[in-house]
């Protein structure tokens, strides 16, 4: 047998969809192999996964054609559970993951449904902590953890039930750059400890050149690439934004001087000052946790900080509400469904405006203009939650454009795009910033960072540390030793 | 294992025995007196388990006052029977009011929402329902912060809720609804393929590492609660 996975003709097809979400798929994982599955937004990653642990028929229903067997089991025949035992998942989103308040609790979880007995699920528990370094975390509550810690632990939850096949979807979507490095250790650490199999769901392949044996790209449900790995990561090559460095005098959008924050008693901003000229995109880095969400919600007025001033051209914004704040400043949040609220996608561009009671003719017309420049103009009157992961974050930008504010907050806009969504967001970054807006930008990707961002700020325990245009800002960064900030083309 | 046992060592079960055995002497009492000596000794159980005045007055204050709008409208609107009565009425219901409240309060701070799921687990519930409790409480404070997000997301858009008007209101509520029910959902699919992963619902049983001891004290509670409330109720 010797095959952990084997494909042939498989195809998938979601009821309602005449679009097969795998189609004719035949490929094949050996034991102990390491494998990167790559696509864009929609190639049926997911999918292939949940075919694999058998959620596919049994939980999800869709059409399935063709052979599939996982470690010798059918999963089309065999249920989840069966497969359970030997093949594990971990999500994208390890907090929607726990079921119990604890991590000794969450890890316990899985041996304890297998009917262990206590002494064994110990066993496992330690075992599975151990294994990936946070055996220091054994009692604490699951809502103290850091997103790296939480992603550790949803690791281990799966590892406790001793799987021969481990599936990890975008592991590190939600990760800083150090965090990343960390668990890419980890993978590795695994695979010289046992003959686990490997396969990672990812859209940034790069970051996984050191670990992976081959690279499957899907696209349209079908694989268009089934290589070893070293074939698909030559060095990216592209150049920190100069072109906009030293271009003339602009003028000064938004300045943030000396703000300092607390939660309780923990400093989480201290003394934070920086600057936005028009046409400027600003980028912050820096570890989750480090304040860089605060200082966006600080500025935009949704926290009130203790102490210091917000001025926007010129003049002191800072005991301004909110919603007169929003005429000049826009805000985007992490995740765009929280931000989707109309029934439809024009309304939803006007929504701010509508609210305010701007005439719906009026307002009709802005969106119209504004759909067009953002590239939703045929989704004008569907739901917005119906649209992909990337056009609803298209879809915010404009929303918050509606108001034609001089800046513009983004928090981990990039976070969930896959490469081509990613250079799109880019895109529609310059357009704004061309037309003399200021954008701040939080992320957590090198390479995004440098390709689009004209200055860089890197913040540590609330403080900002390094505060410079940005190919200088990646030199102090590499002198300093933060060598996980660095894009993967730096030194190359 | 060791658990943690917030407020004493008794087990949650024999808690909320005690708890209905109050509430149901708090219902019965009918001499103000009573009622007063039982608010007494719900204090002093607050006070035993180190729950600081302070923050309990924080917590309780809207309680208070509504209790004294219970007292104040016996005792204004009622007709037809003397001040004394009136006012005797006024306060046992008060105090009833308060009392259930107290004695909730008193369990609330004093059991850890785990530790009752898993003891009602222990004591036979069967642990799908057990782990329904679980899931549910652990996605509260969740779902709290995701609430507070949507809100923020709305000011940010200048939908105006830090103006509060009644237009301001409905469209709060109708754009919070939306969002939070398209969270709730992705979670509840991910939570169910996470639970099912792990073999959840394999086994009519399952082992369970934590255990909430049920000692002598805990029957010894139980029973002294009933007994001295079939006495009161029989008096």
């Amino acid at each position: 047998m010797n095959v952990m996975i084997k494909l042939r003709d498989f195809s998938v097809r979601y009821p309602g969809n005449p679009n097969p979400a795998l189609n004719d798929l035949s490929l094949g994982v050996e034991p102990g192999e390491s494998v990167l599955v790559t696509g864009p937004s929609g190639s049926g990653k997911s999918t292939l996964a949940l075919c694999i642990t058998g959620f596919i028929p049994h939980a999800v229903y869709a059409d399935t054609k063709g052979n599939i067997t996982v470690n010798g089991v059918n999963p089309q025949e065999a249920g989840v559970y069966e497969l359970a035992q030997f093949a594990g998942l971990v999500q994208q989103d390890p907090e929607g993951q726990f079921c119990t308040m604890r991590v000794r609790d969450e890890i316990a979880f899985g041996p304890e449904n297998l009917l262990c007995t206590p002494e064994e699920v110990i066993s496992r528990v330690n075992w599975a902590l151990d294994a990936v370094g946070a055996s220091h975390l054994k009692d604490r509550p699951l809502t103290h953890l850091s997103g790296g810690e939480k992603q550790r632990i949803a690791l281990a939850a799966v590892l406790a039930m001793k799987p021969k096949l481990l599936i990890v979807d975008e592991p590190t979507a939600h990760l800083d750059p150090r965090a990343t490095a960390s668990l890419l250790k980890l993978f590795q650490d695994l695979q010289s400890q046992s003959d686990l199999s490997l396969m990672i769901l990812e859209h940034k392949p790069w970051r996984f050149k050191d670990i992976a044996t081959r690279v499957i790209e899907l696209k349209d449900g079908t694989v268009t690439k089934n290589v070893p790995a070293y074939d698909v990561f030559p060095p990216r090559r592209k150049q920190p934004r100069t072109s906009r460095y030293g271009d003339g005098r602009r003028e000064l959008l938004l300045n943030v001087e000396c703000i300092t924050q607390r939660y309780d008693k923990r400093t989480v901003l201290h003394d934070v000052s920086f600057q936005v000229q028009s046409g400027k995109i600003v980028g912050i880095m820096g570890d989750n946790g480090s304040g860089k969400t605060t200082l966006l919600l600080s500025v935009m007025g949704l926290i009130r900080p203790e102490r210091g001033k917000v001025w926007l051209r010129n003049k002191d914004i800072s005991a301004l509400p909110v919603s007169t704040r929003a005429r000049d400043i826009g805000m985007t949040f992490q995740n765009p469904n929280h931000q989707l609220f109309a029934d439809c996608v024009w309304r939803e561009v006007v929504t701010g405006p509508l609210v305010q009671g701007v005439a719906e003719d009026e307002c009709r017309v802005q969106a119209e203009r504004l759909l067009e420049s953002f590239g939703l103009p045929e989704f004008r009157d569907r739901h917005p939650l119906t649209l992909s992961f990337g056009q609803k974050r298209r879809l915010n930008l404009a929303a918050v454009m509606v108001s034609n504010p001089s800046v513009l907050l983004l928090d981990e806009p990039f976070i969930g795009q896959d490469r081509a969504s990613a250079d799109n967001i880019i895109l529609l970054l310059e357009q704004i910033a061309s037309l003399g807006k200021g954008i701040v930008l939080v992320g957590h990707d090198p390479d995004l960072m440098a390709e689009c961002c004209d200055r860089l700020i890197f913040m540590e325990d609330g403080q900002i540390t390094v505060d410079a245009q940005t190919e200088e800002a990646f030199r102090e960064l590499e002198r300093r030793g933060e060598y996980d900030y660095l894009p993967s083309w730096w030194g190359a | 294992m060791t658990t943690s046992r917030v407020g004493g060592a008794l087990n949650p079960i024999a808690k909320l025995a005690m708890l209905v055995c109050c509430c149901t002497v708090a219902f019965h009492l009918k001499h103000l007196g009573h009622a007063v000596i039982l608010s007494g000794i719900i204090l002093l159980s607050h006070g035993a388990l180190r729950i600081p005045l302070d923050i309990l007055w924080r917590r309780l204050r809207g309680i208070v006052m509504f209790a004294l709008i219970l007292f104040l409208s016996q005792l204004l609107l009622v007709r037809g029977m003397p001040w004394h009565a009136k006012a005797v009425n006024g306060g046992l219901m008060a105090l009833r009011f308060l009392n259930i409240v107290l004695s909730s309060h008193l369990f609330v701070s004093s059991t850890s929402d785990e530790d009752l799921a898993y003891s009602l687990m222990g004591a036979g519930l069967p642990y799908r329902y057990g782990f329904t409790l679980l899931t549910a409480l652990r996605f509260i404070p969740y779902f709290r912060l995701q609430a507070n997000t949507v809100l923020q997301a709305q000011m940010a858009r200048g939908i105006a809720v830090d103006r509060p008007t009644p237009k301001g209101i409905y469209y709060m509520a109708k754009y919070t609804f939306v969002p939070l029910v398209v969270t709730a959902l992705s979670k509840v699919e991910t939570l169910a393929i996470s639970m099912e992963g792990r073999c959840f619902g394999l086994y009519s049983e399952r082992t369970f590492l934590r255990r909430i001891p049920f000692r002598w004290l805990d029957v010894f509670a139980i029973v002294t609660s009933v007994l001295v409330t079939i006495f009161i109720l029989a008096r």
